[in-house]
């Protein structure tokens, strides 16, 4: 009965911790994805002199994601969490350089990312088969 | 992770009833649901080690839960015999007061070859000795012989026989085991003694053992060379 209880138990709280991390992805993608609507849409043609609005969305998107990788990395593809990453990186980068085109395709693709993020871990019969 | 849990889920109950369909030849020792816990856990624990973009969650959360699984499903086939036949079916009679039930071969895909087979593997050379076989819920075949050609018992012969049960392991490679010497009921005393009238040391001995009969058995230790068994 000991054991039963105990498998009932980690049964129990598996599935708990599997619904929960569920939740908390899709929050964490959400609260992501509104800090990059925060972005600014182009950028300007002096970026050096008016580049506090995008440090300030940069910092919070950044923010956002620091606070919550170690969590999502304990269950996410650890290649999906570095290229979100990787896509921070380039939006800053592309921004600060004043390359329009490659900051519009840098933004897309960090939202992508997030999205992909997101719907690998929400629970959908496409996913589960 | 929800998904890797519910595929852990979908993919288990599958296996279950492939394995259940695919009938008690294919099982062997094991119960259906150990034999798939054993399949998912050899092939689930491995994924993260050869990957190390996997994180380690890949491989707990459907470890924790087909472990759950298991103990959960057994403790329910213990209470239910509805669940019990569900999931391991039932012991299916194949010869029956000596008549081979070949219309339950057949339900169960065994040739006559294969029963003569499993047969002669018991000793058996001939199947009009058989009075019944089973094949159990594990996949093990049960044989009981007809009464004629069983082997003659004492107590058929009606011979007096002193009950000798188990030998318990007193002495192992020179270790007295004083949990056997209590259930054998005797006292270390009494094994010094014994040992002294044999000349032996407790270190010298590689085996003793001693029967619910009264019997000792003693293997020495080869290095020590002072012969091999006594009674």
């Amino acid at each position: 009965m000991k054991t039963f209880i105990g498998a009932f138990l980690t049964l129990t709280l598996l599935t708990g911790a599997v619904i929960w991390n569920n939740i908390y992805i899709k929050k964490t993608t959400t609260d992501l994805l509104e800090a990059c609507e925060k972005l600014p849409e182009h950028v300007p043609e002096i970026p050096e002199g008016d580049a506090s609005d995008f440090k300030a969305a940069i910092r919070e998107t950044r923010d956002v994601w620091e606070r919550s990788r170690f969590l999502i990395c304990l269950s996410v593809n650890h290649a999906e969490a570095d290229a979100i990453d990787e896509a921070l990186g380039e939006t800053e980068v592309y921004y600060l350089t004043g390359d329009k085109s490659g900051y519009a395709n840098a933004c897309r693709a960090l939202k992508e990312k997030i999205r992909t993020l997101r719907r690998s871990e929400s629970l959908s019969l496409e996913g589960i088969l | 992770v929800i998904t890797v849990f519910l595929r852990t889920l979908i993919i288990y109950l599958i296996l279950i009833i492939s394995m259940r369909m695919m009938g008690k030849r294919q099982i062997g020792e094991l119960q259906i649901s150990e034999l798939v816990t054993t399949f998912m856990l050899s092939e689930l624990a491995t994924a993260p080690l050869s990957n190390k973009q996997i994180p380690v969650s890949y491989a707990l959360v459907p470890i924790f839960l087909l472990l759950s699984l298991e103990v959960i499903t057994s403790f329910l086939l213990m209470k239910s015999s509805f669940l019990k036949r569900l999931f391991t079916g039932r012991p299916s009679i194949i010869i029956h007061h000596g008549k081979i039930d070949q219309q339950e071969l057949g339900r169960l895909r065994i040739t006559i070859h294969e029963l003569l087979s499993e047969l002669r593997q018991k000793s058996i050379g001939d199947i009009a000795d058989v009075e019944y076989a089973i094949l159990e819920d594990n996949g093990k075949l049960s044989v009981f012989q007809k009464s004629v050609k069983a082997p003659l018992t004492p107590e058929q012969a009606d011979l007096a026989i002193t009950e000798n049960g188990i030998a318990h392991p007193i002495i192992a490679d020179g270790k007295i085991s004083r949990e056997n010497l209590t259930l054998a009921g005797v006292s270390e005393n009494w094994l010094h003694a014994q040992l002294k009238k044999r000349n032996l040391e407790t270190a010298e001995v590689f085996l003793l053992t001693l029967n619910d009969g009264g019997e000792l058995f003693i293997v020495t230790k080869e290095s020590i060379k002072k012969g091999q068994k006594q009674k």
